[in-house]
């Protein structure tokens, strides 16, 4: 089970904390196809953060394709991401590089910025466009409940036979 | 069942007839299923609107409607938590807890309240007037959350927490929004601790509504111009607040279209927002589409 | 099937008032007991002075005479208590906000309180009239049956004394709504009992047409009122001209004192007496408690009134 952190000075929005969290798990195995991630509920209650936050988070993933709601069961992994699981060879590798980085007597700095500056090169970031500027005000979003576990409010059980 | 958990149409509330009143015609509606930010400097008007969404007063004039009905008949499907925690101070945790059940017996979640104060490591036997503030607090939203209402208002409700318990009530009290789609309306005058938790907004200033909407929409309909211009380049828009910066001026404006190449754009924070409006009292208001009033509100 | 008797607002009332209630429930236990020792060891102590009294039966009369004086401070006491620990503390110190806001209607929360307040008023109130009707056959029977009457003992020993403390109750209720304030709803509340019964308790002989006795007699120094029926209330005699007229033979004869009102023929002719029998006791404490009652009915009305046009 993911366990999300929401940094309030990072300057993140918190829904895409939780995106970029959730993809970090994939890609480092730590969840894998068919992985149940925690119900809105669990995250709130460990975050405090809106519940909406929470499925504007899990609808990103799910239009990503990352995810899928089965009703009334819970959000699940459908694939995973970048085929980097932890115990992959290129991990080997990249460890095999760090060290010979550090034996050349580079250090953490140093090393972050050659490896951002590679990463740069190989995988250019298409630059977002500063987010516009003249959005009309959108219709709120609903709040559609994954799993609505118990019996909402109003609801009489006086034809029960129990 | 209704989509809407209060509905004000020129609400105004006098406490005498010789002072100035408390909120005067305000008009706003807020959708269930909302955690809203009821925010504004001390003195606003935020525990009157609270005080009579909860049936604790009447309305001078103006109308409204809580839960699709009127606040008095609400009261069994609406929890209020006053901004000093009013609890009777010679009971014990646990005989406070029974008060509560008692006094609500129809709708009573005994579990949870037990839970809840069980999570602050109250005492069940402790009388209530030992309890520091935020034992106290933790006991009033215990009582509260073992209501198991459609709507909390809850006046100030962390004002008296540290900072872990402030966290994790909140947690708690969004755990209930999730899982029930409890509408969740919460005042304070610090908008730092209400940011992440609400997705609404209601900012109040001198008894009128200035800000209501969802927070994204807020936000967005506002931008943060830097540039060299003067402040009648921006007429097509509503400036709200706007300062000399060096040569140039830095203006919190409301867009209407898009606003010209020449000025460097910045999304404001929701800090910045609400500072700018309460900074500049003469900004008209903006209340985003779908939380104006839409329908005759019940009387 | 009906609740249990110990749940909901009940419960609710009788937590949050149980120190009171105990201390009240000891107090009148204390009292009975006090008061049944002393009675006992007065009846059975010979002649010769009693706890510093000259003889038992003046001590009795004494204590007969004290008690029911003090019986009349009771409605006060439980108006101040119902304007006061019961609802002015409350919404002096903002609870309100807690009790109004739950399942249960306002309404329904006065009421149960009223309910508790007046059960215990009139319980109590019916204890005090058994014990001071208890055996009127001993002393403290006695001086009872003789001073009738009298304030304390009259109020002490009828019905009245019910409607009192259920004014009290009302009266409380309104001074705590209308207030706001413990102290001054304990003061308006309490006061406000007490005045009636002082009001009452010159009135009340006016109330009930006095029975009149009458005869002859030929000069004023001859005037001699042959007995009243036994225990009568004598509220006024003097002596009548042959016109029938009454005038008072002290002021009028042998002239008329400056500033009285005399007729013009003070010849005596004959005597009257208006005095109340005994039997009026029942006819003046039955129109008596119905006053009483409509006016705690008005009082709990208005507290209701109070709360329905504050609360929505």
């Amino acid at each position: 089970m993911v366990e999300y952190r929401i940094d309030r000075r990072s300057g993140v929005a918190t829904y895409l904390q939780i995106v970029q969290q959730t993809r970090q798990a994939l890609r480092l195995g730590l969840l894998e196809p068919g992985d149940k991630l925690p119900t809105a509920r669990e995250v709130v209650e460990a975050t405090a953060v809106n519940p909406n936050t929470v499925l504007k988070a899990y609808r990103e993933l799910e239009r990503e394709g990352l995810v899928e709601a089965r009703r009334g069961l819970g959000t699940f992994v459908r694939r995973s991401l970048g085929g980097a699981p932890a115990d992959t060879p290129l991990h080997g590798e990249l460890l095999e590089w760090a060290t010979r980085a550090r034996a050349a007597g580079l250090d953490r700095e140093d090393t972050a910025a050659l490896f951002a500056a590679v990463l740069e090169e190989k995988f250019p970031q298409p630059h977002a466009a500063p987010e516009q500027a003249v959005p009309q005000p959108q219709p709120p979003p609903e709040r559609t409940l994954p799993q609505p576990q118990s019996v909402p409010h109003g609801t009489t059980t006086e034809g029960d036979p129990a | 069942m209704t989509d809407t958990a209060i509905e004000a149409a020129d609400l105004t509330l006098a406490y005498g007839r010789r002072r100035e009143p408390a909120l005067r015609g305000c008009s706003f509606r807020l959708a269930t299923g909302r955690v809203c930010a009821l925010v504004g400097p001390n003195g606003a008007g935020k525990s009157t609107l609270l005080a009579l969404a909860a049936g604790l007063l009447r309305p001078t004039s103006g109308r409204l409607a809580v839960l699709g009905t009127t606040p008095a008949a609400a009261r069994p499907r609406v929890a209020y938590v006053a901004q000093d925690k009013p609890l009777h101070p010679g009971l014990s945790v646990a005989e406070t807890l029974r008060l509560g059940a008692e006094l609500n017996a129809g709708s009573w979640d005994a579990a949870l309240a037990a839970q809840v104060a069980a999570d602050g490591e109250l005492d069940p036997g402790a009388r209530v007037r030992s309890l520091s503030g935020g034992q106290r607090t933790r006991l009033a939203l215990a009582l509260a959350l073992g209501k198991r209402a459609e709507l909390l208002l809850l006046d100030e409700p962390m004002a008296d927490l540290d900072p872990l318990a402030r966290n994790r009530l909140m947690g708690t009290l969004m755990a209930e929004a999730a899982e029930h789609g409890t509408t969740v309306v919460m005042s304070s005058h610090i908008i730092g601790e209400l940011a992440d938790a609400c997705d609404h907004l209601l900012l109040v200033s001198g008894g009128r509504v200035r800000l209501g909407g969802g927070i994204d929409d807020l936000v967005h309909a506002h931008a943060l111009v830097t540039g060299t211009g003067r402040v009648a380049d921006l007429a097509r828009h509503t400036v709200v607040e706007s300062r000399a910066t060096g040569r140039g001026l830095t203006a919190l404006i409301r867009t209407d279209g898009p606003v010209d190449p020449a000025w460097d754009v910045e999304e404001p924070s929701l800090e910045e927002l609400l500072l700018a409006h309460l900074r500049a009292p003469d900004a008209p208001a903006l209340i985003t589409p779908g939380t104006t009033p839409t329908r005759a509100v019940a009387a | 099937m009906s609740a249990p008797l110990l749940s909901g607002t009940r419960w609710a009332v009788l937590r949050l008032h149980r120190g009171a209630l105990w201390g009240a429930a000891a107090f009148a236990a204390l009292a009975v007991l006090c008061t049944e020792v002393l009675r006992r060891s007065a009846e059975h102590a010979g002649a010769g002075t009693f706890l510093g009294f000259s003889d038992p039966g003046t001590f009795l009369g004494q204590y007969q005479e004290k008690t029911t004086l003090a019986v009349l401070l009771f409605p006060a006491v439980i108006g101040a208590f119902v304007g006061g620990p019961v609802l002015g503390r409350e919404l002096e110190s903002g609870i309100d906000k807690f009790t109004l806001t739950q399942s249960v209607t306002p309404k329904r929360w006065l009421t149960a309180r009223l309910n508790l307040c007046a059960a215990l008023a009139v319980g109590s109130a019916l204890a005090a009239l058994v014990v001071f009707r208890l055996s009127t056959s001993d002393t403290i029977g006695t001086m009872t049956a003789q001073n009738w009457m009298l304030r304390g003992t009259y109020e002490s020993t009828g019905p009245v004394l019910v409607a009192y403390c259920l004014f009290a109750v009302g009266t409380g209720a309104l001074a705590g709504l209308l207030l706001r304030r413990t102290l001054l709803a304990v003061v308006a509340a309490g006061g406000l009992t007490g005045a009636l019964m002082l009001a009452l308790g010159t009135l009340r002989w006016d109330l009930y047409p006095v029975a009149t006795a009458t005869g002859a007699a030929t000069d004023a120094a001859n005037v001699r009122i042959p007995g009243l029926p036994t225990g009568s209330f004598l509220v006024e005699n003097g002596v009548l001209n042959p016109a029938g007229e009454r005038f008072d033979d002290l002021h009028c004869l042998p002239e008329a004192a400056p500033g009285t009102d005399c007729p013009a023929d003070t010849r005596v002719a004959g005597w009257y007496a208006d005095y109340h029998p005994r039997s009026h006791f029942w006819y003046v404490q039955l129109i008596e408690t119905g006053i009483v009652l409509a006016l705690a009915a008005a009082a709990t009305y208005g507290a209701f009134w109070i709360l329905r046009r504050r609360t929505p």
